[in-house]
């Protein structure tokens, strides 16, 4: 058991009448690796709606990151289209590309990616500095944030110095420093024991429950049962997409 | 001993390796394998060690180089000649010399020798106002030595009565071809002769450089009195070898004309200078090289640590796996001594050329003509300096091997960061006490030596900075015990200007390494001054914060590269110090050796000039003849309580007694009976006993001197006054004209003249030059004479200067290796920055600010140290002359710092744009 997700339920009617903030038509993605050829996405299709909870599973190497990189616009695609609030992501130049993910997304990794020689605040507020929000303002967000993910204590710690736990709280308050409506988050709690794992997860939901969009790439069925839907990868496509009530 | 040490260190440090090397596969893979998975990086790292060892070899090369170039002079200039020496009947003495051969000797040559003026004949005539004529027996001299190669006459069949030889410098200078006619003037006569052959300016065509019969010119002009009458002795053996012999042969000559005879053993002399002049060069170049050498080892450290830190996680599986510490570090030395032998062989070759390059530019400086500065490659030096590359790479591999493999496997697999080393006061409080009373100790019994002067004081200083952080913290205790170290460094050379007087070079090598090595590690402990200084001035930017905070989070990297930095410009800039002061100084000298005079005219002996020409020429006011030769005297030397007398020998000027005083040279120092210089000259002119000394000779105001007189009287003299000037003139001591009669091997006239000139005295120079160029004359405004020597100085250290700017090179491509292993190393932080929506562009600044920020500090400290120190030096203390005014050449050192800085932006320029390049997905790694 790794985590459990405590969400108010009743929530997918809703969201499947709710705009569509993440729409994916054909996408394919080869990876090549001198001779070697891996398909990594072959044709998929897939609509996320504001205010979603959503699991992506499957097993290893069958495309959940490759998608979340690719429907985020970190990774390019071969063919297909992602629209992202109604914007072709992939038709955008690399610069407003960026300006979007920093306007509109926020990111969770597995391995945290803090930057070890800022402090917690200063990592949580890279992305509000990145959009050229005024440092005091950044500040106080980050500060706020780092109280909501029960770090306030810890602003000025560098990630050294803190827990997996602690460091995954503050790359969650990274996430969602500059309120962004789609937070990615892939395979957040594998680094985790399950006690941290539960938290984060917890912290999630609370994201989602404030109406946020939230994609979490997991292995972990406990994770999985909790969202609102569940999307699993196999070989490239989706071979699951299902509704929970 | 620098290659005994290296071959000590390989012999230690190699073995091991080969034999992983051999008999290790798993040790073996794991090295070489890491070699050739990044290419383009081992290039870089290789790239480090190469210019080290290219420096430490072309140091070498340079001192072998000069050595053989002097000993070359050997062949060219004195060829089969071992001995010369002064005989009024030359031909008899020879004969009685071969009588008393003992085998040491085989060639006796009478000869003569005339320095003559010898211009062309026809229009526009060009005229060499002193030239070395050389007459003897022609055939004879063919024969001289037993090798007529060695005489450089080989290729001259005879030489009909009227001819002469040249030689090809002689004859290239008055564009002379065989046959021509020139004139040879003499005492108010001349002689024609003809070019019978020119031969390479080697051995008997390089002792003269114009040969002609016995009494062929010295008849015709008249000059046929004892002076310039010599023989010209040959030892047994070649051109090299003979010069062995000088003892035996020596002996010889001596039971022959006795040993009162002053003999010249020129070869011998010639080869014992060309070896300390080697020796000599090799240590000025290897000090000056030393700076990047030092530079290079810094390289390489950081490259290895960074390596290391980049492989972590790998060497982290590896202790996991099962390899022990032990396999791992070798592994690591593997890897290090590939590069490290690779580099050596490269830094070798690469070593030539620089050497080549520093020996052109310098042979470009070289103007006296008689040396011809050349390259000389000699096997065993180049292996010396490759040798010497290696070691210190290997060295520098060893303890960096064994510094990283003593990792926690954990940490390392996980990647998390090593935590703070735990500090045992008990043990930093002893390590304090230990340091402090080893400098205190040392200094207290040793303070008279300089190395320990300057570093005792500084090991005292650093050693209580642990017992000083126990009461102020760490930082304010490195900050304040580095300062105080920093300002004993600075200040040494006047605070201990006595110890300090004659320092050796490799002093200031050691004063550059620790005002930069402390400056650095001040600069290293205020991070949190330079974070908020940026804050302040960018406003929180995400470029400058992260530009600043990785250097800042990483202080002894950044310390191994500012220092890198720092070093090379605190040479170069103290250098610009030395060489702008000199440069200004030009009219002060120029009016401390001359006094109230314009010009100095010298002339040919043979045929000089008068000083009633002189004085009858409308552009000149008044000219003094000088008469200079040899000043014998004798005094009470006390030393160690034992009293002896001493006796010396002395060049030597006469002062005329119609000497105007306020035309005096200018005196550093005065005796108390005089108030001020035309005092102390309106003595000498009256002809009082006082003399003046030059300020290098070890009398002091008003010691007593016993003058002796060639008939063998004396006479007392005080020293009056001590000068500046005799660099420029070579007078010597200045003596009253009363004193003329005591001076030995003067010229039978006055050949010296002090001029002063009543218009402008360029113009006289040249007009002086012109109308008495048949007596040879060479007149020169003492402020050209003033700007030829700075001039030389100054091309000298622009030289050196350019040999540094290869340390400069080693900190560019430090800082650029650096940074594209930061690129590599922070991957996934570049790649997660992407993700969450920071610009390309601020990627690329980050890094742009982070090579700034390196390379601002590198700049500021070593110009600001090398203004410091040469400060200090230059005025405060007894090192340089006294009476420097000290002057910062601004636009000069704006000049190396925004090239040092432009240099550091270019360095950082490709890896930024690496950087900002980073696919976020690629970086990340994601799989799924």
């Amino acid at each position: 058991m790794n985590g459990t997700v405590n969400r108010e339920s009743g929530n997918s009617q809703l969201h499947t009448s709710a705009e569509i903030i993440v729409s994916a038509r054909d996408v394919h993605k080869t990876y090549r690796t001198g001779d070697l050829t891996v398909p990594a996405l072959q044709g998929v299709d897939l609509d996320i709606h504001a205010g979603e909870f959503l699991a992506v599973v499957g097993p290893s190497g069958n495309g959940k990151s490759t998608l979340v990189n690719c429907l985020s616009g970190i990774d390019d695609i071969d063919r297909g289209e992602v629209l992202i609030d109604g914007l072709s992501i992939h038709d955008l130049s690399d610069r407003k590309r960026t300006a979007h993910r920093a306007d509109r997304m926020g990111f969770v990794f597995q391995s945290f990616n803090l930057i070890p020689v800022l402090s917690a605040a200063e990592n949580v507020e890279l992305p509000l500095l990145a959009s050229k929000t005024k440092p005091a303002v950044a500040r106080e967000r980050a500060l706020d944030l780092l109280g909501r993910v029960g770090l306030a204590e810890r602003a000025g710690h560098k990630p050294g110095e803190l827990s997996g736990g602690e460091q995954q709280r503050v790359a969650v308050a990274r996430a969602l420093v500059s309120e962004p409506a789609v937070i990615w988050a892939d395979e957040p709690t594998g680094n985790l024991d399950s006690g941290t794992a539960a938290s984060v997860i917890e912290l999630f939901s609370e994201v989602n429950r404030s109406g946020q969009t939230v994609v979490i790439v997991t292995h972990d069925p406990t994770i999985a049962a909790g969202a609102d839907r569940v999307v699993e990868v196999r070989d490239g496509k989706i071979s699951r997409d299902e509704r929970r009530s | 001993m620098m290659l005994y040490l290296a071959l000590v260190a390989l012999a230690v440090l190699l073995p091991p390796v080969l034999f992983d090397l051999a008999a290790r596969p798993t040790i073996r893979r794991l090295g070489l394998r890491n070699v050739s998975r990044r290419p383009g990086e081992a290039s870089l790292v290789i790239g480090g060690s190469m210019l080290a060892t290219a420096l430490i070899t072309a140091s070498i090369l340079v001192g072998d180089s000069f050595g053989t170039s002097i000993r070359s002079f050997g062949q060219t200039f004195w060829g089969p000649v071992d001995e010369i020496f002064d005989d009024a009947d030359p031909a008899a003495t020879a004969v009685a010399i071969q009588a008393a051969n003992d085998g040491s000797i085989d060639g006796v040559l009478p000869a003569r020798f005339a320095p003559v003026s010898i211009g062309t004949v026809g229009e526009n005539p060009k005229v060499l106002p002193e030239l070395r004529v050389l007459e003897f027996n022609f055939e004879d001299a063919k024969r001289f030595g037993g090798d007529p190669e060695a005489t450089g006459l080989a290729g001259v069949e005879s030489l009909p009565a009227g001819s002469v030889v040249l030689n090809s410098t002689t004859a290239e200078e008055l564009s002379a071809q065989v046959g021509d006619q020139l004139e040879v003037f003499g005492p108010g006569s001349s002689v024609e002769v003809t070019v019978g052959a020119i031969v390479q300016r080697t051995g008997l065509a390089g002792v003269g450089e114009l040969i002609a019969n016995t009494g062929d010119i010295s008849t015709g002009l008249g000059v046929t009195g004892p002076q310039g009458s010599v023989v010209l002795v040959s030892n047994t053996g070649d051109v090299y070898a003979g010069a062995e012999r000088t003892d035996e042969a020596i002996a010889v000559i001596e039971s022959v004309v006795g040993a009162d005879v002053d003999i010249n053993d020129v070869k011998r002399g010639v080869l014992e200078e060309a070896d300390e002049e080697a020796a000599e060069t090799t240590e000025l170049f290897g000090t000056i090289g030393g700076f990047s050498v030092v530079a290079g080892i810094l390289l390489v450290i950081n490259l290895f640590v960074m390596i290391a830190s980049e492989r972590k996680t790998e060497l982290g599986t590896l202790r996991a796996v099962g390899l022990g510490r032990s396999a791992v570090r070798r592994a690591f030395s593997l890897e290090g001594a590939v590069y490290g032998i690779v580099a050596a062989v490269l830094g070798a070759l690469l070593g030539i050329v620089v050497a080549a390059g520093v020996m052109r530019f310098a042979g470009s400086l070289s103007d006296d003509g008689n040396i011809t500065l050349a390259l000389s490659v000699d096997n065993t030096s180049l292996l010396t300096g490759a040798l010497i590359g290696l070691a210190i790479s290997q060295i520098t591999v060893t303890f960096t091997s064994a510094r990283v493999t003593r990792l926690n496997i954990v940490r390392a697999l996980k990647d998390i960061a090593e935590p703070p080393a735990e500090r045992h006061p008990i043990r930093r409080i002893a390590l304090s006490l230990v340091m402090i009373a080893a400098g205190a100790a040392a200094f207290a019994l040793a303070n008279g030596t300089p190395v320990i002067a300057m570093l005792a004081p500084v090991v005292i200083a650093v050693g209580a900075i642990p017992l000083l952080s126990l009461l102020v913290g760490g930082r304010t205790a490195v900050v304040v015990g580095c300062a105080l170290a920093l300002a004993w460094v600075a200040a040494v050379f006047g605070v201990m200007s006595e110890t300090m007087a004659d320092p050796d070079i490799s002093l200031f090598l050691l004063q550059g390494v620790l005002l930069v090595g402390l400056a650095v590690a001040i600069v290293a402990s205020l991070d949190s001054v330079w974070v908020g200084l940026a804050r302040r001035l960018t406003g929180g930017s995400v470029a400058p914060r992260l530009g600043l905070a990785h250097p800042l989070a990483r202080p002894v990297r950044s310390a191994l590269l500012v220092a890198m930095y720092g070093l090379v410009i605190f040479t170069v800039s103290f250098m610009a110090v030395i060489n702008t002061v000199f440069a200004q100084q030009a009219p002060d000298f120029a009016a401390e050796a001359g006094g109230g005079f314009d010009l100095v005219v010298d002339s040919n002996r043979t045929n000089p000039i008068v000083a009633e020409d002189l004085n009858a020429r409308s552009d000149v006011e008044v000219a003094y003849g000088i008469e200079r030769g040899v000043l014998t005297y004798k005094f009470e030397r006390t030393e160690d309580g034992v009293s002896e007398t001493v006796d010396r020998e002395r060049w030597s000027s006469v002062i005329p007694a119609d000497f105007r005083p306020e035309l005096g040279m200018v005196t550093t120092a005065r005796f108390s009976d005089f108030s001020d210089d035309v005092a102390f000259w309106t003595a000498m002119a009256a002809g009082d006993p006082w003399i003046a000394i030059p300020e290098w000779v070890s009398h002091e105001l008003g010691d007593e001197l016993v003058v002796v007189t060639p008939d063998g009287g004396q006479q007392v003299v005080r020293v009056g006054a001590k000068t500046d000037f005799n660099w420029a003139t070579n007078a010597g001591l200045y003596l009253n004209s009363a004193l003329a009669p005591a001076l030995t091997e003067t010229d039978e006239m006055i050949t010296r003249f002090l001029v002063l000139a009543n218009r402008d005295k360029d113009e006289v120079a040249t007009a002086i030059n012109d109308d008495l160029s048949r007596q040879g004359a060479d007149a020169r405004t003492f402020l050209s004479v003033a700007e030829a020597e700075v001039s030389e100085q100054e091309t000298f250290i622009n030289l050196l200067q350019g040999y540094l700017a290869l340390g400069l090179l080693i900190g560019i491509l430090g800082l650029a290796v650096v940074l594209v292993r930061a690129v590599r190393e922070r991957r996934r932080q570049l790649g997660m920055m992407r993700a969450v929506g920071v610009m390309p562009s601020v990627i690329r600044n980050t890094f742009v600010v982070e090579a700034a920020f390196i390379g601002i500090q590198g700049v500021v400290l070593g110009i600001g140290l090398g203004l410091l120190s040469s400060w200090q030096v230059l005025t405060q203390s007894t090192a340089f002359e006294d009476n420097l005014r000290f002057a910062v050449p601004f636009t000069w050192l704006a000049g190396l710092g925004f090239v040092a800085l432009l240099a550091s932006l270019a360095a950082g320029a490709w890896p930024a744009l690496r950087a900002a390049k980073t696919s976020p997905a690629v970086a990340l790694r994601v799989s799924g």
